[in-house]
């Protein structure tokens, strides 16, 4: 498994959307940023993507038929196995005779509620830290590189596992546990664009002028920081998706009953040769919403941050 | 490139520590009381003691962690809490799955990749540069342990050509390696492709072409060669991630490699079969990235003559 969000931020890809032959707008501000978006058909498809699962993850309650934990008598075949998709289960029920589709819905609810708060959480770290090690430079940039190095050495998969079995997994713990796992790469990328940041004159200005530390930091600095930090975090939602997924899909993440698209997936291995449906659906709903967030991250970054661009 | 290799092999010895002292302090957090576990529900407090007692449980953490160190340098991590074995064999019984998994996936994921790259940034803007882009975004969007299950459920239950889970005969191996290599060649093709449409577009690219070389000859040599770096590079920074994908693929495919040791142990609360697997593939890790910092001086010619 790669780390996407990585690659994608070093990637450069198709042309920047300018048309020439309009007249000349601000390409500056949001609404540069915007009409740089919606210049390509990829990225909106992903806008698309992205704000269906987010509004069904929102509304999941709304848009549920039935509660996803209850066990319906009549949700069980004949032989007291799962039911195939079609009639009052419209995508067929689980080993316990729970209503599928409710549970992908809720599902949904999991699976980002997990993604959005860990990266938030990453997001935080990483640019405390990033920025402190970039701006400071020296023995904290040391430290910091040196600490990434050693976290990076241990598979993430592994050291979440293991984290998440010591505090026994409940949704928050695994938003911490991932987020804490996730702030490496950000971290060193925050760091790198601060050491070049430090180097320009706006900030010899400020530091010039008396500014304390803090306040260039806060002020001057950070703002330059969102896009990387939003196109990073967007595209990494992704990531995290499929890991939590997966850390759930081999039985440490988020724990049954609770719906989640990994740990669905599990009980329907098991299932695997007579009710197929139980994994392909929350798989597809897996693709749908890392897809999403992968277009939604590459748009961003491309509209976001032109100077990418040759 | 002494010095430099040195400072690398102190900088292996210290991460591996580093990474013991994690291992043992979230260790030393677990809520089960190890003792408990081994005696079972129904032994008497003074058996639990006395275990603690043989175990060590009862002195200062820091007083244990010197104890698991110096054993752990001897190759010894101790026994199975669940099954009495010990533990560093056990892992190296599994190892060979591992490592089979890995290589296959490994291969196909750089092959595919590489290759798709290459091609993609040669017909740059074509058709194929299109579906190999969409492609690869599939790759990147699939989850790999949910690709595997659908494979194996083609593959071994509707048209059974190979073994469905398991080990047997050499064929099973052939699944887990297209599922690891889709979801990671997506990654290197890419990577590729940016790299070589950078090389591309070169001097010395322009200056192949003029002295009339056939393009296979500039694409190949003169183009890839630089664009290998950037290949390698990623193949460090995704060994931590890559090695990740294969021990959730073994769960997949019921392969008794170390992944399915680490699950289960973890799932156990079975602390030296943890703190071993842990241990073992942070090892793999820090010797694969440098064997990669390594391989570096032979791809770049200038580093090798640089120091």
């Amino acid at each position: 498994m790669a780390h996407p969000a990585t690659s994608a931020l070093l990637i450069q890809d198709g042309d920047n959307g300018v048309d020439y032959e309009r007249p000349l707008r601000s390409q500056a501000g949001w609404s540069g940023a915007w009409r740089r978006y919606r210049a390509h058909t990829l990225p909106l498809v992903g806008l698309v993507l992205t704000l269906l699962v987010l509004g069904v993850a929102v509304f999941a309650p709304l848009l549920a038929p039935d509660n996803p934990i209850t066990q319906f008598p009549n949700g069980l075949s004949a032989e007291g196995g799962p039911r195939p998709p079609g009639g009052q289960f419209l995508l067929g029920t689980d080993s316990l005779g729970r209503d599928l589709l409710s549970r992908l819905i809720w599902g949904a609810r999991t699976s980002m509620e997990i993604a959005i708060l860990a990266n938030l959480m990453s997001a935080v770290i990483a640019v405390t830290l990033g920025a402190c090690a970039g701006y400071m430079g020296r023995r904290v940039d040391m430290l910091l590189m040196r600490l990434t190095d050693l976290l990076m050495a241990i598979p993430a998969m592994l050291l979440a596992a293991f984290l998440a079995a010591v505090f026994q997994p409940s949704i928050g713990i695994i938003v911490i546990v991932v987020g804490f796992v996730n702030w490496f790469y950000l971290a060193r990328i925050v760091r790198a664009e601060v050491m070049a940041l430090r180097q320009r004159e706006f900030v010899d200005a400020a530091r010039a002028i008396g500014l304390p530390t803090w306040r260039i930091l806060a002020r001057h600095i950070l703002p330059q920081l969102w896009g990387s930090v939003i196109v990073y975090s967007t595209l990494n939602v992704a990531t995290t998706v499929l890991f939590v997924a997966a850390l759930s899909y081999v039985g440490i993440g988020v724990q049954p009953p609770t719906a989640d698209w990994g740990n669905i997936i599990a009980e329907g291995n098991t299932y695997l040769s007579v009710a197929p449906w139980l994994v392909i659906f929350p798989g597809i709903a897996l693709g749908i919403s890392v897809l999403g967030f992968n277009l939604l991250g590459d748009g961003l970054r491309d509209a976001l941050d032109p100077r990418q661009k040759v | 490139m002494t010095r430099h290799l040195l400072e690398r092999l102190l900088w292996m010895a210290v991460a591996l520590l580093g990474v013991s002292v994690i291992t043992f302090v979230i260790g030393d957090l677990l809520p089960g009381d190890p003792a408990r576990v081994i005696a079972g529900p129904q032994a008497s407090q003074a058996v639990v003691r006395s275990i603690r007692h043989q175990l060590g449980l009862d002195q200062a953490v820091y007083v244990q962690y010197w104890r698991f160190l110096g054993r752990a340098v001897r190759g010894d991590f101790g026994l199975s809490f669940r099954t009495q074995l010990e533990v560093l064999p056990t892992i190296w019984a599994r190892f060979p799955y591992t490592v089979a998994v890995g290589v296959g996936g490994l291969l196909a994921e750089i092959l595919v990749g590489v290759s798709l790259g290459i091609i993609s940034a040669v017909r740059r803007g074509t058709v194929l540069d299109g579906i190999v882009i969409c492609t690869a975004l599939l790759g990147l969007s699939i989850p790999s342990f949910w690709l595997g299950l659908i494979l194996l459920y083609v593959f071994g239950y509707l048209w059974p050509i190979v073994p469905l889970g398991g080990t047997s005969g050499w064929t099973w191996i052939i699944l887990p390696s297209i599922t690891l290599g889709f979801s990671g060649s997506a990654f290197y093709t890419r990577m590729t492709r940016t790299a070589m449409l950078e090389t591309l577009s070169e001097d010395y690219v322009r200056t192949a072409r003029a002295k009339g070389l056939p393009g296979r000859t500039i694409v190949l040599k003169h183009a890839f060669r630089n664009a290998i770096r950037t290949v390698v590079t990623m193949a460090g920074m995704d060994v931590g991630a890559f090695l990740g994908g294969v021990l959730v693929i073994e769960q997949v495919f019921g392969i008794p490699g170390i992944g399915a040791l680490a699950w289960q142990a973890i799932l156990n609360e079975d602390l030296p079969m943890i703190q071993g697997t842990v241990l073992f593939a942070a090892s793999l890790i820090i010797v694969s990235n440098f064997a990669i910092d390594l391989m570096y001086g032979w791809i770049d010619p200038r580093i090798r003559t640089a120091s």
